[in-house]
């Protein structure tokens, strides 16, 4: 069975401590909650609601089906949900919304698409 | 008290000369104590277990990262203070910031510790790291808070990153989860990306068999296992630069 302690197993797994960032991969999917004090990285899915006091990036790919609570958001994969955000919310061209987005500051490149309402508001 | 132990190592003739100068030091600085030397017929839990009882108050690993993870699995649970002289360069020498041989007394003798937290999983200790592969039907549930689930066979290791990230005592006590895919076929062109995610409590189950998981590559156990951090810390002692 391949452990870190072995030295045969194939993967392409790095056990070192590069990053504090949570990573959500393509190869898994999240149902719940999930908060955290750091970067939030989504490149697979996720069924729930994810909340950072940091910034959010959802890759193209990536799909949530519920809220986005971050600082600052990037938007490049699907939401289904709200995005609030205290500082900015990026959409991308390849972005693809549906719910309301909330944020200090919007900025959405020609190719996004957004369905709910758009509310900028002071930071929180 | 303390008390040294010994693998088999110190038996090398190589480090002959190291060692006389380490048992000097210790002399010279008032730490000498009792020697355990190691073979596959002692049991050293029982072996601590009769030392702590006697007034052991320190642990000294002498030899290298075997060594110590033995005095680590062995210690966990009772109330001492680990050290380690290593007499070559480790993985573990490193990140305790810990010269070599006799340099290594000198470091030992300042005792300046760090708090080590230790995971638990049916009443094995998880030093380092649980690992496994899961497969598609396996989940974690972490901190009962969101569940992951695999859409492909992948490696997890379950870190305790207090071992893994000693110089950062911010993240250092919680779980992190390192997440990667096994190799994709030759057929298979996009890439995939590994997931990390931070707990402090992790439940990993099936949906239908159970999984093996190996604890610290010593202990192997069946799922479902629930994983928790320990009341209780480890205490060893550190280099200098840390802290």
């Amino acid at each position: 069975m391949p452990g870190m302690f072995s030295k045969s197993e194939e993967s392409t797994m790095s056990t070192s401590h590069e990053s504090s960032h949570t990573v959500i991969g393509t190869t898994v999917h999240i149902e719940g909650t999930l908060k955290s004090d750091e970067d939030v990285v989504i490149a697979g899915s996720l069924n729930g609601t994810v909340t950072t006091s940091k910034n959010i990036s959802i890759h193209a790919g990536a799909k949530i089906d519920g809220d986005v609570h971050a600082h600052d958001v990037l938007v490049s994969g699907q939401v289904t949900g709200d995005i609030t955000a205290a500082g900015t919310a990026t959409l991308t061209k390849t972005a693809r919304v549906t719910g309301d987005v909330v944020a200090s500051n919007i900025a959405i490149e020609h190719g996004a698409q957004l369905k709910g309402q758009m509310t900028t508001q002071s930071a929180q | 008290m303390y008390v040294y132990l010994y693998d088999k190592a110190t038996k090398d003739p190589h480090y002959e000369s190291m060692l006389a100068s380490i048992e000097t030091r210790l002399i010279e600085f008032g730490m000498n104590g009792k020697v355990e030397r190691l073979t596959v017929y002692k049991d050293l839990d029982r072996v601590i277990e009769q030392h702590v009882k006697k007034g052991a108050h320190t642990v000294v690993a002498v030899g290298d990262d075997a060594t110590l993870r033995g005095a680590m699995q062995a210690c966990w649970n009772h109330d001492v203070t680990l050290g380690f002289i290593p007499l070559k360069k480790t993985e573990w020498s490193d990140r305790l910031r810990l010269p070599i041989g006799a340099e290594a007394v000198d470091v030992l003798s300042k005792r300046l510790t760090r708090s080590l937290s230790i995971g638990l999983t049916k009443n094995f200790p998880i030093l380092e790291a649980c690992a496994f592969t899961a497969t598609p039907d396996a989940w974690i549930r972490c901190d009962d808070q969101y569940t992951i689930t695999f859409t492909q066979d992948s490696v997890c290791h379950i870190i305790n990153e207090s071992t893994q990230d000693i110089d950062n005592e911010e993240h250092g006590h919680t779980f992190r989860i390192a997440i990667a895919p096994l190799k994709n076929s030759r057929f298979k062109k996009k890439k995939k990306t590994e997931s990390t995610f931070f707990a402090r409590s992790c439940m990993i189950g099936t949906s239908t068999n159970a999984i093996p998981l190996s604890i610290d590559g010593v202990n192997e156990i069946q799922s479902p296992a629930e994983l928790t951090l320990y009341r209780k810390h480890l205490n060893i002692v550190v280099g200098k630069q840390i802290g």
